[in-house]
């Protein structure tokens, strides 16, 4: 052991208890409450935007004051696509269930049309048309690829108390938990229903939205694919010099697809998932193996010369994390590796030798090879003979 | 022909701001003392024997303002010495234990490392890592890069602009004062980024990052180089992380650390030894928790497991840097000849080599080893690439992330929705008050209470919180220091408003969030 001897003594501070005690008293002092209305929108991936809303106490009995008593109010959260000119669009209305304690709360929607643009408000809705500004968030513009294109706004919302439960009051079964309204008319609240300590900002007077059928209810929610669905089964990178071709052995029946992890809600609805005929070279979460699952239908793409054309890994653990933990779920990842086809014509009945490997050539002179490739492993140089493996003399070409 | 490229090959060191001076002792602060024992300190030794062999090799450190800030705490390194003398404690019994038998021979193996890490720690390096570091920075092995303040995850703080350039400001300030110079590098932490982030990078006055390699490869125009060159975006060089190389060292099937032969991380004698038996390692109250004795190896399957071998891990540590350097090198068989040479950016958590991955140290050596025998691949630092060959081509990169599905899920969920609301009015609040107590017209003790609020709000907006909520044994830690740096923070708010003088209890927060003395209240002014 080195001869140093310890910097100090044990390492302690004779202030430690005062500290302790100012640290405790002023969390019992500033607990975490609601202390001031705001909304926040927030980019969960590019199929999902997540609010959160917090009203200020005292705040909600302020507002619905401003309604004629017998007015039935409730509070809405609205998802908008702002566009040119003020006309922001109405993508979805979430009205969380009436109670006590709809001061704050959650709402996820699953969206798919990439690089739109969104902006969430927070307001008190009457049943005859009335509407109060609370709180209006941050503008988010939906992940992507960058300039491509604007695709269909679907709308889903699952909204959740405080306690993250779900529910939805206008929804009769909170497990599909969709509810999509578009008000032909939407009015600005009377001058009354402006009380002092609201928010400052004005409800602005809007046009009549006329329906729009790519808005309609859809029923789904999509789990994140990467890459881009948008990108489709052919693309591929510009370099010259690599290429990815994606092909299937044989066509794959929709019984014999690996089972992707849809829920019950996404099932119900179309999906812009690629099909299982269309699946890139990368990773996806698959649950645990199901004995329904044949080891075959594990791997059904090969690949020439690929280029990672996103993370081949799954990436959940490789952020930083000092805290040790087991592993979560078990949850498996497949992983669709590269594979090399290799077939030609030699001699009948001769051999080739192709990474080693003894290949024997048909009657009809023609020869075939799979091979599994290790990721980042591309062969380049080919073994060949034509005599028996055991008197070969490979040379290179 | 023999093609040629070059690696970059990158760690990111950051911990947490863990440090408890309230407490006699704190389990968490261990955290930080295993890292310095099982990885920075290998490291560091690796590194310098590289550099005294003369070795060509090049490596790119990030180091977290937080990390910085602990190093240089006189408290923890005290009680970095005391925790190393609990730990050689732990292995005397141990070693009593265990008699002549295999566990014994690993404890005094254990013991024999622990001390010799205490002597570099103290009579080679002089008890300072930062100026170690610094060294080997000064003598062209290293490059030094840094990070956001608290590692602030900048896509879930951009609903306030002020936030993300408050986390990048006092970044590069913190680097500036700890470690001396200009970073040109940023790491963003956990490679988060949204189109326009470049923006404030640049303004912060950083030149090149690290995106997620699906960031540069849904960007538009598609690089083409694909990650393997950096991409110029908006003036911010864009480098993008090389999957092959990730994949081979994280892949929790396939990557190197899941070797038979390499030490189990999970099977620790802190939870496995009978009562009382860490009674004097521990802090009080803490019954089981991590030791850095472990016994066991992977081994494979579910069966029993094999007592670690330390000698064949070393030899399995050098296959793998000999495998690691042949499939690099092959990769650059694909490109076409050109006088640049395509680049391979590996990057990884610097606590991964040591701590997760026992052997990593060793993996390191063999490598840099491998690499002064490779003359097709070379390595560079990012910064040494950038002002060689420059960027190629432009592209406007996309969103993207190295976490949980590349993009911001692994720290925004419906449970830790309201953090981030909170965090966005917190942020909004301290720019309504810097915007009444402008600096140059505030008396001192508004000062104190606007950079103290300020240093609450930072620690609070760091991703480790978010991230370790609701993941098991993390939570309660998370949600204990995010309720504490809130509440702080509206404490020091609600004094600001009313105009008192919180007295002795501002006196005992700064004395607990201690770092960035210098804080400089201009970065968080509002940005909109």
């Amino acid at each position: 052991m080195s001869d140093r001897a310890l910097e100090s003594g044990p390492a302690n501070r004779p202030d430690a208890p005062d500290l302790a005690t100012v640290a405790a008293e002023i969390e019992r002092e500033f607990p975490l409450v609601t202390r001031r209305t705001g909304l926040v929108l927030f980019d969960v991936d590019p199929h999902r935007l997540q609010a959160q809303w917090q009203v200020e106490t005292g705040h909600l009995e302020q507002a619905r004051g401003a309604f004629p008593p017998a007015a039935d109010v409730r509070l809405q959260l609205r998802l908008l696509r702002p566009e040119a000119r003020g006309n922001d669009r109405l993508a979805a209305v979430v009205s969380p269930p009436k109670a006590d304690g709809d001061s704050e709360g959650t709402a996820v929607f699953d969206v798919s049309d990439h690089g739109a643009l969104y902006q969430a408000e927070l307001g008190l809705a009457s049943a005859d048309g009335g509407w109060l500004l609370l709180a209006r968030s941050n503008s988010v513009r939906l992940p992507g690829p960058v300039g491509g294109t604007v695709g269909i706004a679907t709308a889903r919302a699952e909204v959740s108390q405080a306690q993250m439960q779900r529910a939805t009051a206008e929804s009769p079964e909170p497990a599909v938990s969709n509810h999509v309204e578009f008000h032909g008319t939407l009015h600005e609240p009377s001058p009354r229903a402006a009380p002092g300590g609201l928010s400052q900002e004005t409800p602005r007077a809007r046009q009549p939205l006329p329906f729009d059928p790519t808005l309609s209810y859809s029923g789904f929610s999509l789990a994140p694919v990467f890459p881009d669905p948008l990108r489709g089964p052919g693309w591929s990178p510009d370099l010259p010099f690599l290429r990815v071709i994606t092909a299937l052995e044989a066509p794959v029946a929709e019984a014999d697809s690996v089972p992707l992890p849809v829920s019950s809600a996404r099932q119900r609805g179309a999906s812009k998932r690629p099909s299982p005929s269309s699946l890139q070279i990368g990773s996806t979460e698959l649950p645990s193996p199901s004995p329904r699952t044949p080891p075959e239908a594990q791997c059904r793409a090969f690949a020439e010369d690929m280029l990672p054309v996103f993370p081949l890994y799954d990436p959940s653990d490789s952020v930083s994390s000092p805290a040790a933990h087991e592993p979560s779920g078990r949850v498996s990842t497949m992983e669709l590796n590269a594979e090399l086809l290799l077939h030609g014509k030699a001699t009948p009945g001769s051999w080739i030798e192709v990474f080693g490997l003894a290949v024997e050539v048909a009657a009809d002179g023609r020869f075939l090879l799979r091979r599994a490739l290790d990721a980042g492993m591309l062969p380049r140089s080919l073994v060949t003979d034509s005599q028996p493996p055991d008197s070969s003399e490979p040379e290179s070409e | 022909v023999t093609r040629r490229g070059q690696l970059a090959l990158v760690l990111h060191a950051h911990l947490p701001f863990i440090r408890h001076p309230e407490h006699e002792r704190f389990l968490e602060e261990h955290w930080l003392f295993e890292a310095i024992s099982d990885c920075y300190l290998p490291l560091l030794k690796v590194l310098r024997g590289a550099e005294e062999r003369g070795s060509r090799f090049r490596l790119t450190l990030s180091l977290s303002p937080t990390l910085l800030s602990q190093l240089r705490d006189r408290l923890l390194r005290e009680r970095f010495l005391d925790y190393l003398d609990r730990r050689l404690r732990l292995c005397e019994s141990e070693i009593g234990r265990q008699g002549n038998g295999g566990k014994g021979q690993l404890a005094r193996w254990y013991r024999d490392r622990f001390v010799s890490l205490r002597r570099f720690y103290l009579d080679d390096i002089d008890g300072d890592l930062i100026d170690a570091w610094r060294k080997l920075r000064d003598a062209g092995l290293l490059e030094l890069i840094t990070t956001t303040a608290t590692h602030g995850y900048l896509p879930l703080l951009r609903s306030r602009g002020s936030a993300v350039y408050a986390q990048l400001g006092v970044g590069r300030d913190t680097y500036r004062a700890l470690v001396g110079g200009q970073a040109d590098g940023l790491w963003l932490p956990e490679c988060g980024y949204y189109p326009g982030l470049e923006q404030p990078v640049l303004a912060s006055g950083f030149r090149y990052t690290i995106l997620e390699a699906h960031g540069i490869q849904q960007g538009e125009p598609r690089p083409p180089w694909d990650v393997y060159a950096p991409a110029d975006c908006g003036g911010l060089a864009l480098f993008g992380r090389d999957p092959f190389s990730a994949r081979e060292v994280w892949s929790r099937e396939a990557g190197y650390p899941g070797c038979p032969v390499y030490r189990e991380y999970h099977r620790d004698l802190g939870y496995e030894a009978q009562p009382g038996e860490l009674a004097g390692f521990l802090p009080q109250g803490v019954e089981a928790a991590p030791t850095g004795i472990k016994y066991y190896r992977v081994t494979g399957g579910d069966g029993t497991k094999a007592l670690y071998e330390p000698e064949a891990a070393a030899e399995q540590a050098a296959r793998d840097a000999g495998k690691f350097v042949t499939n690099r090198a092959r990769l650059f068989d694909r490109f076409p000849q050109s006088s640049r040479p395509p680049l391979v950016v590996a990057p990884y958590d610097a606590e991964l080599l040591g701590h997760w991955w026992f052997e990593g140290p060793w993996f390191l050596n063999a490598l840099i080893r491998e690499l002064d025998e490779t003359p097709e691949l070379e390595p560079v630092t990012l910064g040494g690439y950038l002002a060689r060959y420059g960027t190629a081509g432009s592209c406007r990169a996309a969103t993207s992330s190295w976490g949980e599905r590349g993009y911001n899920a692994a720290w925004l969920r419906p449970e830790t929705g309201r953090v981030h609301l909170e965090l966005h009015q917190a942020a909004l609040e301290l720019e309504e008050m810097l915007g009444v107590h402008r600096s140059g017209q505030s008396s001192s003790l508004e000062e104190r209470l606007l950079r103290q609020a300020a240093r609450s709000l930072l620690l609070a907006q760091g991703s480790d919180w978010t991230f370790h909520l609701g993941r098991g044994g993390g939570t309660d830690y998370a949600r204990t220091r995010l309720n504490a740096e809130l509440a702080r923070f509206a404490f020091l708010v609600d004094a600001l408003r009313r105009g008192r003088d919180p007295g002795n209890r501002l006196d005992a927060l700064e004395r607990m969030d201690n770092l960035f003395p210098g804080l400089d209240l201009t970065h968080f002014g509002k940005k909109e």
